[in-house]
């Protein structure tokens, strides 16, 4: 019988070398750790135009201004979970600054942090309320009829709802990772979430928790994001551009506001637990979220790799409202790669910008559209075999 | 009075004994109390706070008792009450030993199964008993005494204080449970990562890089997580504790919420009150501006 070969000496010989090199970045990331960082995020510069309660709109101008610019201003609606500032982490990576640069005149909900006082806020009161509020005063501020729309995750919700609910107001809609149908079991998130008790949990804490949230969110892959992302970090930590933008990122990460206890109730109830929104069966403010009445021109860009809204959690949106004109857009990247990948980052924006600008100069022909009837919608996906994002960039 | 004299002697005739002297003694000192009421600085004193009357009325109404007392029937009566108490103890104290015993059988059993666990990137066949084995010995054994009803002026708040005790040891039971099956995978991953290496070892092929084996094991690790993620036993063992930890912090709440009543500071039922009429209030009122701003 041949004995078995284990290169014992090769083995040997590498974990020497592993701990001189070792050794040798742990006085380097001494130096990096102890010396001036650059981490701050969310620096393009903004104007704070407009408040109410904890809502906060940003006004972003650009540095120069832009040879072609995109006239219908764009209001961005992020989710209550987590923060906006991820859309500006670094500057190379930002969507916000790409945005800007192509001409975009760009406003953003800032939700703020919500506190007990505002565990009754309903997704009418954000919808409704604030959302409505804010898309008046642009118009208003910008003398324009209507805006255009993008939302991202759970923000991309609210602009579903808000453009079914006040189409006239609703230039162009962006979803970005939005989930709309959630009778899926593709990703954890709605396996869990079907059996969670809302009820008792808004009972006990009033508003939902960022903490529990994110732990929540750890445990969707713990392999990952508690132990092989920091082991990451510990090989590359006499990087200073890597340590810096590690840092960045769990700024982000880990700055997480409380989700108003009635919003989450209802979001977990009537979209997890009952799937209400794509049926048109969605009550919010004492009306029906009729998915027909989104007949404005509707781009839907979704991750192959999205483990929090999976593609059969977000591609079935276009087939069910009243607009002609819809475009699924399915990048090869997950739920947050989608914003900060530097690869998404050339195809996700210019993406946006493309459509938003064929679509801005053209004179209103929405009711013209829908007297035309519906044209099939279009579908790009990344091509079979695509790369699967490294996990560490792409928590979610 | 010998030691031979006390343990022979009958316990329900010296009771008798003992009685007859006490309804004599009683009657003698109602009697006194009646005659000295009036005489002596210090009496005089002591009357101002109790009435020879009422004295004498205390005094009677011993002597009527201990009179009552010393009838055949209720001394019987006494006797076998008395002689049911060494009875109680003994079956408390056997509740409790068996209590134990069970508590001792049941942790032998689960670390009997301690080398019985679920196959890897399986996990179907739980061993649902060793899991739920603390919560089992805590729901049967220790949660009934949190339960026990109270009484008097005090109930609620002793209700309240036993129920955030109960509370919180079901969610540390919850808790360990729950932990117990996170910890699986880790284990199930190093079993596979250590059968994978004796096979490389067998085809000549283990990685001369021993960051190599790291890699191996995180994608192991990883694939176990997620079968585990996926098994209705997992959903399960999360739902319940979730659900453990917010029942402990409304027990915590509510028990809290009696200590802050006695003082000058407003509760968190005061405050969501306050903030339920301060959101009717807004909304009523944006409402009312929105109406008037379109005409």
């Amino acid at each position: 019988m041949e004995k078995p070969k284990i290169p014992v000496d090769m083995i040997l010989k590498h974990l020497a070398e592993g701990a001189g090199q070792a050794q040798e970045r742990a006085q380097k990331a001494s130096d990096v750790l102890l010396g001036p960082l650059e981490t701050a995020i969310a620096t393009t510069p903004y104007e704070v135009v407009y408040r109410e309660d904890r809502v906060k709109l940003k006004h972003y101008t650009a540095q120069t201004p832009p040879d072609d610019p995109i006239t219908t201003p764009l209001l961005v609606v992020y989710a209550l979970i987590n923060r906006e500032t991820m859309l500006d982490l670094q500057p190379e990576r930002s969507v916000v600054k790409n945005l800007l640069e192509a001409g975009v005149n760009l406003y953003m909900i800032d939700w703020g942090y919500p506190s007990t006082k505002d565990k009754f806020l309903t997704i009418d009161d954000h919808v409704n309320g604030y959302m409505d509020n804010i898309v008046d005063f642009i118009r208003d501020r910008e003398a324009t009829p209507r805006v255009n729309l993008m939302g991202i995750c759970m923000g991309g919700t609210f602009c579903v709802i808000y453009s079914a609910l006040h189409p006239e107001k609703v230039k162009n809609l962006v979803t970005t990772v939005c989930p709309t149908n959630f009778d899926t079991d593709q990703g954890l998130l709605h396996i869990w979430m079907k059996g969670l008790d809302a009820d008792a949990l808004i009972r006990t804490f009033g508003n939902m928790p960022g903490d529990l949230m994110n732990f929540g969110f750890l445990l969707l892959n713990p392999a990952r994001l508690m132990i092989d992302k920091y082991v990451g970090f510990l090989e590359h930590m006499d990087n200073r551009a890597f340590v810096e933008n590690f840092i960045r990122m769990e700024k982000w990460i880990f700055d997480s506001p409380d989700v108003p206890g009635e919003t989450f109730r209802q979001f977990v109830k009537d979209c997890y637990q009952q799937n209400l929104l794509i049926q048109g069966r969605m009550i919010v403010g004492g009306k029906l979220v009729d998915l027909g009445n989104i007949t404005m021109p509707l781009l839907n860009i979704y991750g192959q790799y999205d483990h929090l809204v999976p593609p059969a959690a977000a591609d079935k949106l276009t087939g069910a409202v009243g607009s002609a004109d819809t475009e699924d857009v399915c990048l090869d990247t997950g739920h947050i790669g989608i914003y900060v990948s530097s690869k998404t980052q050339k195809e996700f924006t210019p993406k946006i910008i493309h459509f938003l600008k064929s679509r801005d100069s053209r004179p209103d022909d929405r009711k013209k559209e829908h007297a035309r009837g519906k044209a099939p919608s279009r579908k790009t996906r990344p091509p079979a075999g695509a790369s699967k994002k490294a996990l560490h960039e792409v928590r979610r | 009075m010998d030691d031979t004299e006390s343990t022979n002697a009958d316990p329900q005739a010296t009771l008798l004994e003992w009685l007859r002297t006490a309804n004599l003694f009683w009657a003698g000192s109602s009697r006194s109390a009646g005659g000295s009421s009036s005489s002596g600085p210090a009496a005089q004193m002591g009357s101002e706070r109790v009435s020879p009357e009422v004295l004498s009325s205390i005094m009677r109404t011993w002597g009527t008792i201990s009179s009552a007392m010393s009838e055949p029937s209720a001394l019987d009566a006494l006797y076998r009450g008395l002689a049911i108490v060494p009875d109680m103890i003994s079956n408390v104290l056997l509740s409790g030993v068996q209590g134990f015993l069970s508590i001792q059988g049941q942790l032998m059993e689960k670390m009997a199964n301690l080398g019985s666990r679920p196959e890897a990137y399986s996990f179907k066949h739980l061993d649902q008993e060793a899991l739920h084995a603390w919560s089992d010995l805590y729901e049967k054994e220790l949660r009934r005494y949190f339960n026990i009803p109270q009484l008097g002026l005090n109930r609620f708040y002793q209700e309240r204080l036993n129920q955030a005790f109960d509370k919180f040891n079901i969610f540390t039971v919850a808790l360990i449970e729950f932990m117990n099956l996170l910890g699986l995978p880790v284990e199930n991953s190093f079993k596979v990562l250590q059968d994978q290496v004796d096979k490389l070892t067998r085809e000549g092929a283990v990685p001369e890089d021993p960051q190599e084996f790291y890699r191996m094991w995180i994608k192991i690790l990883e694939g176990h997580f997620m079968t585990l993620f996926k098994s209705p036993e997992y959903t399960s063992a999360l739902t319940t504790t979730i659900q453990a930890l917010g029942e402990f912090i409304s027990a915590r709440n509510q028990m809290l919420q009696d200590a802050l009543q006695s003082l000058p500071i407003p509760t968190s039922r005061d405050m969501d009150d306050l903030y339920e009429e301060l959101y009717v209030l807004k909304k009523r009122v944006k409402e009312l501006e929105k109406s008037l701003a379109a005409k």
